[in-house]
């Protein structure tokens, strides 16, 4: 049976990544959430996609109070303490969801300790690391260690040299690859480094790494977003389901716990 | 001698012409490029013509999937039009009158296989037919190959072991010198963001060509400009870069810093 996973939680009723999206979902009967996960200034896992959020100046510390209006700039996530992440309103686009506040991922653990569902954790890696595990891989890891969650969390990226870091350092912890190309000898190289799953980004993607025939580890794919991808949401979750991957990863949970049931 | 890195029109000089236009390649050899980056796809009747996308609707006055249309029907369309610069009426390009540029300026030449979309059947043949090409007219000196699909350029290396070949690449692979064994490419090509320390060192240790690429935001926070001069510090072999002319002047200041000729 392929697992359904839905992507930030249910954004299409919820602001992404939020509490409200990830218990929506949950209740729909997804298998797993997947969200992001990065580290605010003063080393906080926060659960937000963009690298940067717009904040009021007014709500930062030592911001520039030269500005008297109360204006909004982009200020990178990794430059604000987990206090000005709070301030930060991720409610507007949701009719009824303003107020809606950026969770941690400790929020979103204990969010997940009431159900049984499985937590796909993106870490968005610093672009300046360079070595070794990053630390928001190694907070990840510390945290799910701290809960005794190893079942139940899977820890992704893109960034492989992190990822075959961490595995070495926490055996016990799932480690996933996240990669966009059609990767030759997949499931091998992903023994190799300690990896648990593969994570492809895209039906293409996908493709490779369920042809692999040494294939031992999980395929987790996801669809690609509207606006890389021409193709439609459910026309890729046809194509996923027709490959038999492990699990997919989309907006459109609904539609795939549909396809599930239906193949169950 | 050539000056190092190469520096190649991302498309043909992407930021100043309509990409992937035989007008695009000439403007980037006029900025002092050594060559650029294209992408292939095959028309209805087995043309390989250079166009990013899979379908035409972004770069031409048309619509429609490149494979479903004749090559007959694509010439007859504007590539030009709604680009930077006066370009309109620019063509679609056969991938021979790209070599007989390539020939005529002595540009290098990396021909990006678009050979990811699984909807595709004859997309298997693409690399390959180009490849024998190249090697009809003697070119494999200036030209390389590079996919996404990595698999493919695994085959590539089987039937044309003397073509050099490259694997695309935006995330940071583990032990890369040994992940690139297992297809026998001669290159990496990867995101300026993949290029770290530790690849620049795996790969020199496998004797595999570094041939990276700027990224658009948001994929980078650091602008194209920022991106080149990382790139030139890393010791990348070749910059594939929308903005040709500036990544030509970086690497001449380069030289003369590292000459010790400062004025």
């Amino acid at each position: 049976m392929t697992l359904v996973f839905a992507r930030r939680g249910a954004a299409d009723v919820a602001p992404e990544n939020s509490l409200v999206a990830i218990e929506h979902a949950l209740r729909a009967g997804v298998d797993g959430i997947e969200v992001e996960a990065r580290l605010s200034r003063d080393a906080e896992l926060v659960v937000i996609r963009d690298a940067s959020v717009s904040v009021s100046s007014g709500a930062r510390d030592g911001a520039a109070k030269a500005d008297d209006g109360a204006c909004e700039q982009l200020v990178l996530v990794e430059q604000l303490t987990l206090a000005e992440l709070k301030t930060v309103d991720i409610g507007g686009g949701h009719d009824g969801c303003g107020g809606t506040r950026i969770p941690t991922l400790a929020e979103v653990l204990d969010l997940l300790a009431g159900s049984d569902a499985h937590l796909v954790v993106d870490v968005k890696e610093d672009p300046q690391h360079r070595e070794g595990a990053s630390p928001a891989a190694i907070a990840v890891a510390e945290l799910v260690r701290k809960r005794d969650l190893h079942d139940r969390v899977t820890l992704t990226s893109t960034n492989h040299i992190s990822m075959a870091a961490i595995s070495v350092a926490h055996p016990k912890l799932q480690v996933g690859l996240r990669h966009l190309v059609v990767m030759e000898e997949s499931a091998q190289y992903a023994a190799d480094l300690g990896a648990g799953s593969l994570h492809p980004v895209s039906v293409g993607a996908a493709v490779g790494d369920v042809n692999d025939e040494q294939r031992s580890v999980m395929v987790c794919a996801s669809t690609l977003v509207a606006a890389f991808w021409p193709v439609s949401e459910d026309e890729q979750l046809d194509q996923l389901f027709e490959l038999g991957v492990d699990a997919v990863v989309t907006d459109s949970y609904q539609s795939a716990l549909t396809r599930r049931g239906a193949s169950a | 001698m050539t000056a190092s890195p190469l520096i190649l029109g991302h498309r043909g000089a992407m930021a100043y012409a309509p990409e992937n236009t035989l007008e695009a390649f000439e403007l980037g050899a006029d900025q002092g490029a050594d060559g650029m980056e294209i992408d292939i796809h095959a028309t209805k009747d087995g043309v390989i013509v250079a166009i990013h996308d899979d379908t035409i609707d972004r770069t031409s006055n048309g619509t429609g999937r490149v494979s479903e249309l004749t090559f007959a029907e694509l010439r007859r369309l504007d590539f030009g039009t709604g680009n930077a610069g006066d370009y309109a009426g620019a063509l679609i390009p056969t991938l021979d009158e790209i070599f007989d540029l390539v020939k005529r300026r002595s540009l290098v030449l990396n021909i990006e296989v678009k050979d990811i979309y699984p909807h595709d059947a004859t997309y298997g043949e693409l690399a390959r037919r180009a490849a024998d090409e190249v090697l009809r007219r003697g070119l494999n000196e200036q030209v390389f190959f590079s996919s996404f699909n990595h698999t493919s350029m695994a085959q590539l290396k089987i039937s044309h072991p003397s073509v050099r070949t490259g694997l695309l690449h935006m995330m940071s692979l583990h032990e890369i010198g040994h992940y690139a064994a297992t297809t026998k490419a001669d290159a990496i090509h990867p995101a300026q963001l993949a290029v770290t320390p530790e690849t620049m060192e795996q790969a020199r240790a496998a004797n595999l060509r570094v041939n990276a690429w700027t990224m658009p935001a948001p994929f980078s926070s650091l602008s194209e400009t920022e991106q080149i001069d990382q790139l030139i510090t890393a010791g990348v072999d070749s910059i594939i870069t929308n903005i040709p002319d500036v990544a030509v002047a970086q690497r001449a200041a380069a030289a003369t810093l590292s000459a010790g000729v400062l004025v």
